[in-house]
């Protein structure tokens, strides 16, 4: 693809200043780049390989103009030799219209589409003045007056699950599994309260055994209770969690097939996790707590001066939260990206 | 040089190829421990735009193994597939989510409703994921459903429906974001004589009505009389292809 020589009757008008665009990329323009930031709206005009329609109109951000063509962020899987009909709205002269031709596609491997430039040249017929005027866009825009806006309104493509839907998927798949909600939020509860018991009752019995000798192996006992219950708590929520995501591969795997990307896939997962470790680990950790502080209630009359241990056991109380979120969070990770990565083929046939 | 574009937008760009489907020597081998299975042993094909075409075969022939090439729900171990031209083998996940999304519907032998959804959340799910909002696609979700004739069921769960009209909401979903191509995977290997026939026929409307292209992989003979080409398979591979009425496509070639 060739530069494209400077057409003759496309002359600069002379009150505009020629301020070149930062750019360090391989020259591939014959005139010179003003630099620009304008929003504008693309549709594909004659797509030979692509499966848009004319009438999906999609978001461009110009960033800069030459005599010839412009180049564009697209959020759009253009390809080299795309037709695409842009619009712009331009301060001062409305709505401009130009048809081009996609000349180049530029995006590092593995980024974003979001990420994609491309090189558009102006057609032949493209009108001169309507360039012109983009080109005085780029002095206005640099200028720091409000760049064109114009016409963003129908973003036909996403990509992005809008949080508020994804919560809402998320709670009503929570309320629908009632039994294997309450069933994985209570394993993690009781998982949660054996630790927070384990953690708090340590510091419990040494404010109530004051002046009596704490042994070497008492203590050794106690962290060995305390890691015991670490284990119980990581291998019974993980597996639980693990467990409720995989029997729900083959809903991954349709999910996909509807056109869910991995991440959405993913984010739903986390968010039940999220809720559903949220509602066991505080539970659990707060029954935890208190079965700890039981001995000390019984026994508060006849040790009128020993005080809780707030502190500790606040620590402690925030140490099974935290852990409990963090497990339920890992366990159901795991399994959620794995399934999400499958081919949809894949993932729908893959039973447990 | 720049191309010359015409300056009307042209509902059918030239140069498109009539294709819409495209398979070149597609192969699928799975590998059980020492031994390999040949599901598809190099299938070569070409769909026309609008066309309804059966692949039939005897059971374990390949034919859902096809099925999952074609609609880029798993990768070929060789050949390639190209959809209007676009080796989807090239896309990017982003890419390929808005082809399963947009341009191809996918119905199942065994429905793959989500069930803790109704069949009006079924049906929109796409619809979200292709961007609309509420105020677009219930009103969408809800005639897509009346058109399958499940106008009165929107609020039910795939638990409370009967076969075939999990199927029809199945269908209905496939139909959400208005595609181009349906694929479907024995659609009818679940259901009854009659509701089978119910369900072709629906197919069928779609595809002369909205010129829906529509594969269809079956062990159902009734598919036989609706479809305009029949790819036989037999262990992997392309037996022969049968023209339903040479003379109504011939028809169709001049009108164009
Ligand atoms: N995941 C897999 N792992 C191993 N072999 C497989 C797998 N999927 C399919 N096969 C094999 O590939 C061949 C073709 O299977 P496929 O499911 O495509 O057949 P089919 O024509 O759809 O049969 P049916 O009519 O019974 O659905 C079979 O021999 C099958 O055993
Ligand atoms: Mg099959």
């Amino acid at each position: 693809m060739a530069a494209r020589a400077p057409s003759r009757n496309r002359r600069i008008a002379p009150a505009l200043r020629h301020v070149p665009a930062p750019y360090n990329g391989p020259e591939r323009r014959a005139n010179g780049r003003y630099s620009l930031t304008l929003h504008g709206r693309g549709t594909f005009l004659s797509v030979p390989t692509r499966w848009l329609h004319e009438k999906e109109a999609f978001e461009v951000v110009a960033e800069d103009v030459s005599l010839g063509g412009m180049q564009v962020h697209f959020n759009e899987p253009v390809r080299a030799g795309d037709a695409v009909r842009l619009k712009f709205t331009v301060p001062g002269r409305g709505a401009i219209e130009l048809d081009t031709v996609v000349r180049w596609v530029h995006r590092e491997p593995g980024s974003r589409l979001a990420d994609t430039s491309a090189g558009l040249a102006f057609n032949d017929d493209a009108p001169h003045k309507d360039i012109e005027a983009l080109l005085h866009a780029s002095d206005y825009s640099r200028g720091g007056a409000s760049s064109g806006t114009g016409g963003v309104t129908a973003m036909t493509r996403q990509v992005n699950l809008p949080l508020r839907r994804a919560i809402e998927i998320s709670i009503r798949s929570l309320r629908i599994r009632t039994t294997r909600t309450l069933a994985t939020s209570a394993v993690v509860m009781f998982a949660i309260w054996f630790l927070t018991l384990m953690l708090c009752s340590g510091p419990v019995s040494a404010a109530l055994e004051i002046g009596e000798i704490i042994t070497k192996e008492s203590r050794a006992q106690d962290l060995w209770v305390v890691i015991v219950s670490m284990l119980v708590a990581v291998v019974g929520i993980t597996n639980t969690l693990h467990m409720s995501v995989a029997e729900r591969y083959r809903e991954i795997g349709t999910m996909k097939c509807l056109g869910a990307l991995d991440r959405f896939v993913v984010e739903l997962f986390l968010l039940e996790s999220l809720a559903l470790g949220a509602v066991g680990s505080v539970a659990g950790a707060f029954c935890g707590m208190v079965h700890a502080i039981y001995p000390w209630l019984t026994r508060a009359k006849e040790l009128d001066h020993v005080a809780l241990p707030v502190k500790a056991l606040l620590e402690n109380f925030g140490l099974g939260v935290a852990a409990g979120l963090a497990l339920t969070i890992l366990g159901s990770l795991y399994p959620a990206f794995r399934a999400a990565r499958m081919a949809p083929a894949e993932a729908m046939r893959t039973e447990v | 040089m720049a191309r010359k574009l015409k300056p009307v937008v042209s509902k059918k760009p030239s140069g498109r190829s009539e294709y819409t489907v495209v398979c070149r020597d597609v192969k699928k081998e799975y590998s059980l421990g020492t031994q390999m299975v040949h599901a598809l042993r190099g299938v070569s094909l070409e769909i026309k735009r609008g066309e309804y075409i059966s692949i039939m075969g005897p059971s374990g022939s390949g034919k859902s193994t096809l099925f999952n090439m074609i609609g880029g729900l798993d990768h070929p171990s060789g050949g390639k597939v190209f959809i209007d031209e676009v080796d989807i083998a090239q896309l990017d996940p982003y890419e390929l989510a808005w082809l399963r999304c947009r341009k191809i519907g996918y119905i199942f032998q065994t429905f793959n409703l989500i069930p803790v959804m109704t069949a009006l959340e079924n049906v929109t799910l796409p619809m979200i994921f292709a961007g609309l909002t509420p105020d677009d696609y219930l009103p969408k979700g809800a005639a897509v459903l009346k058109q399958v004739g499940l106008g009165d069921r929107l609020h039910h769960k795939p638990t409370e429906l009967s076969g075939g009209q999990q199927q029809r909401v199945a269908i209905a979903r496939s139909l959400a974001n208005d595609p181009a191509i349906v694929l479907a995977d024995e659609p009818t290997g679940n259901l009854d004589l009659k509701t089978g026939r119910e369900i072709i026929n629906l197919l069928r409307t779609l595809n002369k009505k909205k010129g829906v292209t529509i594969i269809s992989a079956t062990h159902d003979l009734k598919m036989i009389d609706v479809s305009d080409r029949i790819f036989w398979i037999r262990d992997g591979a392309i037996a022969k292809v049968e023209e339903r009425g040479k003379m109504k496509i011939s028809v169709g070639a001049i009108a164009e």
